[in-house]
């Protein structure tokens, strides 16, 4: 059974339309790599999974329960999906350590010495345990995305969304926050991935979704992404 | 916490600052110009001060008569005896006019300044009641038949003799006896117009208000005096605040408006002058030698800070103005907080009628809104004066605040929001949580600033019958006739309160820096 299911998701806008519809199943444990042009909706059509961003038409469903009715306890609907952005967006006015346990204590009602210890050995694996007191504004771009990761898996997610991670970091930070993610993969974490790293995408996804003109123009395993593009397109755009 | 010891720094240059300033005024001669005497021989008139400068006590009809005595003549506004009796000791103005009885316990007091006795006009002074208002009728007929009584069983004449004599130690008014059978009347006076109404010993005193007291006493009511400028007391009595006011001038003009008893007391219109001004039998002043430095600034500090326990009326004065910026912060704050809910909610409505809101309070000037409150809108309420002028203050603070709170609100990424709400936080939670702590580093220190201009506006109240900080020096220098200790102890007492408010602004921005705590030193290790 698949773990989020997405029909006719449509997300318009007053002058254009992003998505038109696009249709995906997820199952437990897929990493799903979302790469396209520019502007061709990606980024919206993750943030309409945790409806960040309201879509106008379609229905998402996640272990049963449709996220796009109006009923859906939409808070507690997103305790179980993760995410990541660009911009890590950390809470400026807490510490890393803070930064971490906020969730888990303020709304899974963790006690807060059974979220520092957790806290602090998700840290110890991302390399920040010793930053832990530490504010965002004192941190590196890589450090702060190693630290966004953490924040997110701290609630223990089901799920994990990333919207370009590593746009806004250069590339020795690039790779810290790259390996965070591969490591993830491995221990089986479920995660939906927009990235331009195709080197990256091909590695760690076992599935990749090429998003164009609104709808999933391509699916595939890596390699018939990459080395035997089906349409005319991609092959122009992957060669350029 | 280098900004604080910056602070103290500032605080000490002031003081002394302040103390220069004493040291220079103390020590400079006053200045002495040439005088109406020398350009003529024989008696000074009014006419000679034609085309000189003239005060003119504002709200009063003798700016009229002003006009008409000298027509070429610049004119400045005064708002009571003191300023003027200062301003014209200091060759500001060169005369003004006033009333007879009030200037000759001025002269006494203070012999520098006389009045030329030929009286202008011949003038009666009367209590005025409402008009148009068969109670207030009624009121004025009782209080017209007491008097009657007063001026024939000879009780007149002792009040007489009493006020405008020299016995200072029976210048008291006895306030007991009131029984308040028939209820409580208002009455509105202007304390500082000696010696109809002053204070001393911290306690309202005068003619008018011994007259009152017994009127009362006799009629079987009780007494609440109100204290307000000359300029406050019609619109009070007219809108119903009060029911009567202590006498004035009466003139065919406020007779349209109100409704005079019987004359209590009679005089007229005088010019007043320096006393170096006047020649020969008028001239009555003789030239005091200067004391010591010191012993003037011990004299001048005895006489308005420590006779008749006058601190104290300085500190009501402080606990006043403290209570009404207090409570106008705290309550303003409030409504600053609700406003910015309103405006989050996205109501279309709600956005609206707080931008009318907002820009209303911010158009308009804060006496102006205090005086619409006063005497318009909570007229019917008999909420207090200081209730009126925390309404008021708060109301002006909040719209200021919510502008400064919503500039805050707004530079905070909206990333910390959808970063809250992906996580699982409801709006609200992600606004208390987050956004709102954030803001609050910005527009903390820029409230702090509006906070203190609140405190230093609050300095109005006096329009609106309030006895505040600065009211109560204007008070003080009616009865010593200096301006400098009472101006400069109120201008201090002001800084050290926006101090007071700028520390505590400063020690909730200090609780609420998520970085308190840590060194410099830790951070680097």
């Amino acid at each position: 059974m698949s773990l989020i299911k997405v029909e006719h998701l449509q997300k318009a806008f007053e002058k254009s339309m992003p998505l038109k519809d696009i249709n995906l199943e997820v199952h437990k444990g897929d990493v799903i790599a979302i790469i396209g042009p520019s502007g061709t909706g990606k980024s919206t059509f993750l943030r309409c999974l945790n409806r960040l961003e309201e879509p106008t038409a379609g229905t998402i469903t996640m272990d049963g329960l449709v996220l796009t009715d109006s009923k859906c306890d939409l808070p507690k609907a997103r305790r179980k999906i993760g995410m990541v952005f660009q911009s890590f967006n950390l809470f400026n006015n807490l510490n890393v350590i803070e930064n971490v346990i906020s969730a888990p204590v303020h709304l899974l009602k963790m006690p807060r010495e059974e979220a520092i210890q957790r806290g602090m050995q998700l840290l110890q694996l991302v390399g920040m345990a010793e930053r832990a007191d530490r504010f965002p504004d004192e941190l590196s771009g890589g450090q702060k995305q190693r630290v966004s990761i953490v924040r997110a898996i701290a609630m223990q997610p089901e799920v994990l969304l990333f919207d370009e991670p590593t746009s806004a970091l250069d590339p020795t930070m690039t790779a810290e926050v790259l390996s965070v993610i591969r490591n993830l993969a491995e221990q089986g974490m479920t995660m939906l991935i927009v990235t331009h790293e195709m080197k990256f995408a091909r590695d760690v996804a076992n599935r990749i979704l090429y998003l164009d003109e609104g709808v999933i123009y391509e699916e595939g395993t890596p390699e018939q992404i990459f080395d035997r593009p089906q349409k005319e397109k991609r092959a122009a755009s992957s060669s350029g | 916490m280098k900004p604080a010891q910056k602070t103290d720094r500032v605080i000490i240059a002031v003081l002394v600052l302040l103390l220069a300033l004493l040291v220079v005024r103390q020590v400079l001669p006053s200045r002495s110009e040439g005088s109406v005497q020398e350009q003529k021989t024989g008696p000074v008139t009014y006419e000679d001060y034609n085309g000189k400068k003239i005060g003119i006590m504002s709200g009063t009809n003798l700016e009229a008569e002003s006009f008409q005595c000298f027509p070429n003549s610049e004119y400045l506004y005064f708002d009571g005896y003191p300023n003027l009796n200062i301003a014209l000791e200091n060759h500001v103005i060169d005369a003004y006019l006033g009333d007879e009885p009030a200037l000759k316990s001025i002269h006494a007091q203070q012999p520098q300044i006389d009045y030329i006795k030929e009286r202008l006009t011949n003038n009666r002074y009367s209590f005025a009641f409402r008009k148009d208002d068969p109670k207030e009728a009624a009121l004025r007929d009782e209080f017209n038949e007491f008097l009657r009584q007063l001026k024939a069983d000879g009780t007149y004449d002792e009040i007489d003799s009493l006020w405008f004599g020299t016995d200072e130690e029976h210048k008291v008014v006895d306030m007991t006896g009131m029984t308040g059978e028939k209820g409580t009347l208002h009455v509105i006076t202007t304390p500082t117009d000696e010696p109809f109404s002053y204070i001393k010993d911290g306690n309202l005193v005068g003619y008018d208000i011994d007259v009152t007291v017994r009127f009362c006493r006799a009629a079987g009511y009780a007494v609440e005096f109100v204290e307000g400028d000359y300029s406050a007391r019609i619109p009070a009595l007219t809108s119903g605040r009060v029911e009567f006011t202590t006498t004035m001038n009466v003139t065919p003009e406020r007779e349209e408006t109100v409704l005079f008893s019987e004359p209590v007391s009679e005089g007229g219109i005088v010019v007043a002058v320096r006393s170096e001004d006047l020649v020969g039998a008028e001239a009555d002043v003789e030239p005091t030698e200067r004391e010591p430095f010191f012993t003037r600034i011990a004299h001048s500090f005895e006489k308005n800070f420590i006779r008749e326990n006058r601190w104290k009326q300085i500190l009501q004065g402080v606990g006043t103005t403290c209570l009404i910026t207090g409570c106008a912060i705290l309550l303003g704050t409030i409504l600053a907080f609700l406003i910015c809910l309103l405006r989050r909610t996205g109501s279309r409505l709600g956005n609206l009628l707080c931008d009318i809101f907002v820009k209303l309070m911010q158009g308009t000037p804060s006496v102006v809104l205090l005086m619409i409150l006063f005497y318009v809108v909570f007229i019917k309420t008999g909420l207090s004066a200081v209730a009126v002028a925390i309404i008021g203050f708060a109301m002006n603070f909040g719209a200021y605040a919510s502008e400064i709170m919503r500039s805050g609100i707004d530079s905070i990424d909206p990333g910390q929001r959808e970063a809250a709400l992906a996580l699982g936080y409801s709006e609200n939670q992600a606004f208390n949580r987050f956004i709102l702590p954030q803001a609050a580093m910005y527009f903390l220190p820029v409230y702090r600033g509006e906070a203190v201009s609140l405190l230093k506006s609050t300095s109005v109240v006096g329009y609106i019958t309030i006895l505040d900080l600065t009211k109560m020096s204007d008070i003080i220098r009616a009865r010593t006739y200096e301006a400098f200790f009472p101006l400069i102890a109120t201008a201090l007492i002001y800084f050290l309160l926006a101090w007071i408010i700028s520390l505590i602004v400063r020690f909730v921005l200090w609780r609420i820096d998520p970085k308190r705590g840590r060194t410099t030193k830790e951070v680097e290790a």
